[in-house]
């Protein structure tokens, strides 16, 4: 079985669109909450797919988007996060950006340290905005709180791959299994994809 | 408006020429557009990509075509296993705005051929 055959590979589960969210509404609310927002939700339940969907937005409407991806194997320092600042103050400096608007991301924003996290919300200027993930609500106003369900994981499949004969049980087997962290659900499809039938495989075991 | 790629042949070996022609029609403004041979990885993980050479094309007519060529890299080789693929091709893109014109799959490798990766579930 190739890779690139596998209907859950990782390049078509990055393209889910987020499910039933209107991503207008959410920008309008971005800029009630004057360019600061917060996406929270638990691992595997579509964070930074909202927020890579956000960013292309962003893009297409000719913002200039700076990102930082903060996961278990990073170490979080001070030039991490000035790095996300230091560049567009020489860009603005030299005027080559006069008036585009500046988005900031940063996915994993609750492995930033208080302190680190205060000293880069003194730095931030008023004007850019500011775009996280996190697993818990606080750092900034709420934007979008995440929730998965077993219905939500069969939309996922259903989306990759189209008359997938996964059934409301497997789901909610699976769901169960992998505590309802769906990336990590889509991972285990992955695993068990069998060229020979075209059908996902059923969950090895499952926790109900 | 619409574009081609039209290749000499789909299998490469490293440092071999891979010529072929972009030709296109309907395209009612002058186009800056950049080809682009590139690498990119697919399965269970996250996509990595890589861009090995890329050459700027005008499109100034309605209509028209321009040959191009590269030299086909030596490494990452393109190969395939249950985990992971590395694959080669070819994409045009507009400038400034870097719209995916068209694009074009080919394989880069020892001898032409899509290397097979062991899956060490089934090694002995």
């Amino acid at each position: 079985m190739n890779a690139h055959h596998n209907p859950f590979r990782m390049s078509r589960i990055e393209r889910i669109p987020p499910q039933l969210v209107n991503r207008d509404a959410l920008w309008q609310q971005f800029s009630q909450q004057h360019g600061r927002g917060a996406l929270i939700g638990p691992h595997g339940s579509g964070k930074t797919t909202l927020m890579e969907h956000l960013q292309r937005d962003a893009q297409q409407r000719g913002w200039l988007v700076r990102s930082c991806f903060i996961n278990d194997t990073t170490c979080v320092t001070w030039s991490v996060l000035s790095n996300l600042l230091i560049p567009l103050a020489q860009q603005k400096s030299a005027q080559q950006i006069p008036t585009q608007r500046i988005l900031i991301c940063i996915d994993g924003a609750e492995r930033i340290s208080p302190w680190l996290w205060w000293r880069f919300m003194r730095r931030l200027p008023a004007d850019h905005a500011l775009l996280i993930t996190s697993h818990r609500a606080g750092r900034l106003p709420t934007l979008h709180q995440h929730t998965t369900s077993a219905a939500l994981l069969r939309w996922c499949v259903e989306y990759v791959m189209p008359n997938s004969t996964l059934t409301s049980e497997q789901a909610h087997g699976l769901f169960a299994q992998y505590h309802g962290n769906i990336r990590d659900c889509l991972r285990h499809l992955y695993d068990s994809w069998d060229s020979s039938t075209h059908r996902p495989g059923l969950p090895t075991q499952t926790a109900r | 408006m619409n574009y081609q790629l039209i290749l000499t042949k789909n299998n490469f070996r490293g440092g071999e020429s891979l010529t072929g022609t972009l030709s296109w029609t309907d395209v009612l403004t002058p186009t800056t557009t950049e080809l682009r041979l590139y690498w990119w990885t697919e399965g269970k993980g996250t996509m990595d990509v890589g861009v090995a050479a890329r050459l700027t094309l005008e499109c100034s007519n309605q209509q028209g075509q321009q040959p191009f060529s590269f030299i086909a890299p030596h490494e990452p080789v393109s190969c395939s296993g249950s985990l992971l693929s590395i694959r080669w091709g070819l994409e045009l893109v507009a400038l400034p705005k870097q719209e995916r014109l068209t694009e074009a799959n080919v394989i880069i490798s020892y001898d032409g051929e899509e290397i097979p990766l062991a899956d060490n579930n089934n090694a002995t």
